[in-house]
């Protein structure tokens, strides 16, 4: 079973086998391991519905989808990209590596991390049934705006209930980063000493623990609307439909961040590790990843330049927006001068970490062109926001994923995967996701709205290109499973410290990773960003 | 685990779950909050008499103001709602007399309220109504039509940025027997 | 920046363009400015783009230097700093600096995006799913706007025309070097007009009233699209802008004045069966095609059948309450009684009694609308 394989080999008997093992699995090692292998399933899940799309569009006219079914495809292919894909993958890693990073011997509260994972797949599978409902899946978008989600078939209803079951879950998964990180770090492993990871960790899970519920909120009102007679989004009975977006928004812009700062996490790692050189400003990076949290709260409305904000509020939520790119930007100059003077080598998880930084900054870029209200005019709704949020959660988000599994992998596995094949990934990857997605800034400047099946003549051929580009990046994620389902089985055997630069706590102990590690708290003197100067004690199974 | 991490985590997850409760009661507290900001920034005027603009304002030089009307009824009900003229020329300062009809297409009785919306939303507050229909609920019988008269004055004192007006009136529907949510 | 794509005006297009190739330039920057809102919108973007790549550009230029030179295989060894208070101030406020100077004309830009003053000429949009209505509202007059691209050429049985799915039946005309205002709402979800040339995107949504702006310079013809979700159809309803010069505009409204003038339907006019199902045919085709489909058969489990169905086969009443108020079982079915008028329905009631397999041989004349919208009788 691969899945055995992400965790590690027996060292105590008192666990149990077979599917009782998953099903009541408490262990966080276990835990993270199956939050992985649902997150890449679901990304494959995702992958297809996107593959769906860039299929129809590869020409104008309709050729394979009618355009409700095209509708519910946009829809799911975002939901479960972002609620079934990428949080699910980040908690998986917190899961696996915050208690080896800090020094704990599990989450702190095991059973529940046994609910917020087991909670994921009925969620899944309740938006996936959505397809076969009579009106069939969602299809407001993932933004789910009202009155057209309140106005959709009972698909809508499944996304609702899937989306409470999703909230519920990744509110418990943060509760317990949070208690973890507080809480069970060993002694000597300061708040301010803590790697990058765990800080980052920390600030996205006090954000799901803030907004999560805020989404709930706005989905339920749109439940009650659709079924008891309440009038919020509804303009006849004195409802809003603006206040959708805004309660929407005030969810939706810290999500982002969700998605994008355990990332910033991973490459504060990863960087160090293969340049050789410890974090440059730790302390400031630290000080941006917060304020950025912050800041995430006070931006929403530049989501909703074009519903007709007095000038006052756009000028707001313009000059608020802007702001953010400071500390995004402190965070590049602070990887790029870790890098500056080390003295680097380019395995897998270093490359992957390179091209976020790249990418993102594309991401980031484009980020501040739409924040100037004047010009989102153009752009609000068209190709080019596709592209901007692509360049930062594949770019972003995913690319820290692949940099984080390539790079843990020794330590969870004990096998080394094969470099020559994750090379190829990287570049694979690199190549076409610029070839899929930056062909959308110009269809987007050019004029092309986005979430339609079909489109004027003038846009096949960019749309062209990014379908071919759409299909290989696809086909690159299968050297990805093959590497990972070899590698299980018969990769070289990893040593303790695979990487020559890697001094975080993880590193200190065996390989793989025992299957009760830190039973017994070390005693730790560390250094900023979790590196360990010297360990005593500390007892593992 | 010691039994005094297990208290101190416990204690955590209490403030933790607390944090969710509030959210989510925020969530709800949005709704109120919207409207209570569009309230004070005048996006959603009160549908009450205003008083005669002050006396100082008096000093100020009437100007011509161009005064647009429009009327929007919302999706799905039944009324036809039209102003009997749709631009007018009209001076700061100056009774302004308006008529507006108002048709029930349905077989039933309804009961409308009209809530007026003004483009720019500042113009709001220097619109002075002194007589209209929106002041309170209309009850029309089946298939009934009736005009009502508005009278209004605009403030002197309206900003000179502001040389146009639009008054559009959305009606809606007040179910017998509620007030809305 | 180069090519960029540019609709010739109407004379211009019929005669100069013979095959959907020319069409297909594909443009990589924003469309070619026609009001001075789009121009100031352009030369922000081209602003920013310049900014933006340069820092990309420096960030780059930097990263690939240590790539290059900072390398284990190069035999660098590592300088182990990890600190310089003087550089992070640096690399605060430079960034900051440069977003302040962007911010300035930024504001310029909202500002002057927002000022409605002194228009001359005010049109009141309303979105439908998925079609426009256009009311002059000086003038009284108004008609609908659908996507006039036929199925055929969607389906691909036949080849795609020159301006495929950016083609509407009747497009909106303004005059141009006037100052035109635009009132938006819409009738069900939120939709968002969208003319890239006339640097307009404006959300129209139900129940409340928006404004915009513009001042077209020369005349032509612009074309956009609705650019918020708004359903099944949302990519295919586009606006059509026709702008013409002040003299060639009143020409037009004297003609479409004087033809609302003699088309307004007498209500008591008594129809044929044939005369109405001709015409009901046509109104079937604006409006109940998208979910009803032009066989009838609807799709199932999303809108359904009328051919064979209960209700168009049954009581004249109740097929006449459902089209004029909607259903309260499937809120897609609108209450049509707000956006057709007397004739219309009791057209499209005909045709769809009396097509595909209905053959009630039953006729509803207009005055059995009117009479059913005030429920003296029925």
């Amino acid at each position: 079973m691969a899945i055995a394989g992400l965790a590690a080999v027996p060292q105590q008997s008192h666990r149990p086998h077979g599917w009782r093992r998953w099903l009541f699995a408490t262990n966080h090692k276990d835990i993270g391991s199956l939050y992985l292998w649902f997150a890449f399933c679901m990304f494959l899940v995702g992958g297809v519905l996107a593959l769906c799309i860039r299929a129809e569009l590869f020409r104008p006219g309709l050729q394979f989808f009618q355009p409700e079914l095209f509708n519910q495809l946009t829809t799911l292919h975002g939901l479960i990209m972002v609620f079934g894909a990428i949080m699910p993958a980040f908690t998986g890693l917190a899961n696996w590596m915050l208690p080896l990073m800090i020094g704990a011997p599990d989450m702190a509260f095991a059973r529940m991390n046994n609910w917020s994972f087991w909670l994921l797949p009925p969620a899944m599978a309740l938006l996936l049934l959505s397809f076969v409902v009579p009106g069939g899946a969602a299809a407001a978008g993932w933004t789910l705006y009202a009155p057209l989600s309140v106005q959709l078939g009972m698909g809508m209803d499944l996304t609702i209930f899937a989306i409470h079951i999703l909230g519920v879950s990744s509110i418990m998964g943060a509760i317990n980063i949070v208690v973890t990180i507080i809480n069970l770090r060993a002694p000597g492993m300061g708040m301010m000493k803590m790697p990058m990871f765990a800080w980052a960790s920390l600030i996205t899970a006090y954000l799901i623990i803030a907004v999560m519920p805020v989404l709930a909120g706005a989905v339920t009102m749109v439940l009650t609307d659709r079924h008891f007679g309440t009038h919020f989004f509804n303009a006849a009975g004195g409802g809003d439909p603006i206040l959708y977006q805004h309660v929407f928004w005030f969810f939706g812009h810290p999500e982002v961040y969700i998605m994008a700062l355990p990332a910033f996490g991973i490459v504060s790692q990863v960087i160090p590790t293969f340049a050789r050189k410890p974090l440059f400003g730790y302390t400031s990076m630290v000080y941006a990843t917060s304020s950025i949290g912050v800041l995430s709260f006070m931006v929403w409305a530049h989501h909703m330049f074009v519903t007709g904000m007095p000038a006052t509020a756009q000028l707001f939520f313009m000059y608020a927006t802007m702001l953010i790119a400071v500390p995004t930007g402190v965070k590049v100059f602070n990887w790029i001068a870790t890098m500056w003077e080390g003295s680097m080598s380019f395995e897998t998880p270093m490359l992957f970490a390179i091209g976020f930084i790249l990418l993102f900054t594309i991401g980031g870029l484009s980020g501040v062109t739409l924040s100037v209200a004047a010009v989102d005019v153009q752009l609000h709704g068209s190709y080019y926001v596709v592209a901007h949020f692509h360049y930062v959660l594949v770019a972003g988000a995913l690319f820290s994923l692949f940099s984080a599994v390539y790079y843990w992998f020794p330590k969870m596995t004990g096998r080394m995967y094969v470099e020559r094949l994750g090379q190829l990934h990287f570049w694979w990857s690199l190549l076409w996701f610029n070839v899929t997605f930056f062909p959308m800034h110009f269809l987007g400047l050019a004029g092309m709205p986005r979430r339609i099946p079909d489109y004027a003549l003038q846009f096949t051929q960019f749309n062209q290109i990014a379908s071919v580009g759409a299909f290989m990046f696809g086909l690159g994620q299968l050297i990805f499973l093959v590497n990972i389902l070899y590698s299980l089985r018969h990769g070289k055997t990893a040593a303790q410290q695979p990487w020559e630069g890697g001094n975080t706590l993880e590193w200190r102990l065996p390989t793989p990773a025992p299957y009760h590690s830190f039973s017994e708290a070390p005693q730790l003197d560390v250094a900023e960003n979790g590196v360990v100067v010297a360990m005593q004690g500390g007892k593992h199974g | 685990m010691a039994s005094g991490m297990q208290a101190a985590n416990l204690t955590l997850l209490r403030r933790l779950l607390l944090l969710v409760l509030l959210m989510f009661g925020f969530a709800w507290g949005l709704v109120p909050l919207y409207r209570v900001i569009c309230e004070v920034t005048g996006l959603n005027r009160v549908v009450v008499a205003d008083a005669m603009p002050g006396r100082d304002a008096a000093q100020i030089a009437a100007r011509p103001v161009l005064l647009q009307l429009d009327a929007m009824v919302q999706p799905g009900l039944p009324w036809q709602v039209r102003p009997l003229q749709s631009r007018l020329q009209v001076k700061t300062g100056q009774f302004i007399q308006l008529q507006y009809e108002l048709r029930n297409n349905s077989r039933q009785q309804v009961v409308g309220q009209a809530i007026p919306r003004y483009l720019p939303a500042e113009a709001a507050a220097y619109v002075k109504k002194l007589e209209c229909f929106c002041f309170r609920q209309q009850l029309f019988q089946p298939g009934e039509t009736r005009r009502f008269p508005v009278v209004l004055v605009i403030d002197r004192t309206l900003p000179a940025a502001i040389d146009s007006i639009t008054l559009s009136y959305s009606v809606f529907d007040v179910p017998q027997g509620e007030g809305g949510p | 920046m180069s090519c960029r794509y540019m609709p010739g005006s109407t004379a211009a297009s019929s005669l100069f363009v013979s095959t959907a190739i020319e069409a297909q330039v594909a443009a990589i920057n924003l469309q070619a400015p026609a009001t001075s809102l789009a121009r100031l919108e352009y030369d922000l973007h081209s602003m920013l783009l310049l900014v933006t790549g340069g820092i990309f550009l420096l960030v780059l230029a930097v990263m690939l230097y240590a790539i290059v030179r900072h390398r284990k295989s190069a035999g660098h060894a590592a300088k182990l700093f990890h600190e310089n208070t003087t550089v992070e101030i640096i690399w605060t406020i430079i960034p900051l600096l440069i977003l302040l100077l962007i911010a300035w004309p930024a504001t310029q830009a909202v500002l002057n995006q927002k000022s409605t003053r002194g228009e001359e000429l005010t049109i009141k949009i309303t979105g439908y799913q998925w079609k426009w209505r256009y009311d002059y509202l000086d003038d009284n007059f108004g008609f609908m706007s659908h996507l006039a691209t036929p199925a055929a050429a969607i389906a691909g049985t036949v080849a795609k025309p020159l301006n495929y799915l950016l083609e509407v039946d009747e497009p909106l005309v303004v005059p141009t070097g006037r100052k035109v205002r635009l009132l938006l709402t819409a009738n069900d979800v939120i939709h968002s007009w969208w003319v890239p040339q006339l640097g307009i995107k404006q959300d129209a949504i139900p129940g409340f009233l928006r404004d915009a702006w513009f001042m077209v310079d020369r005349p032509g013809i612009y074309r956009g699209q609705c650019s918020e979700l708004c359903g099944k159809d949302h990519g295919f309803m586009p606006i059509v802008v026709d702008a013409r010069s002040p003299e060639d505009y009143e020409h037009w409204r004297a003609a479409r004045l004087k033809q609302a003038a003699a088309s307004a339907d007498d209500p008591t006019r008594v129809w044929t069966l044939a005369a109405l199902r001709e015409r009901g045919e046509k109104v079937y085709g604006q409006n109940c095609i998208p979910c009803h489909q032009a066989n009838g058969r609807g799709i199932p489990g999303s809108f359904p059948a009328l051919d064979g169905s209960p209700v168009v086969n049954g009581d004249k009443a109740g097929h006449i309450n459902i089209v004029l108020n909607g259903s309260q079982k499937n809120p897609a079915m609108q209450a049509w009684g707000k956006q057709l008028s007397d004739t219309d329905i009791a057209a499209v009631i005909s045709y769809e009694r009396n097509a595909w397999g209905n053959h009630t041989g039953q006729l509803v004349q207009p005055a059995e609308i009117r009479a059913a919208r005030t429920g003296a009788a029925s």
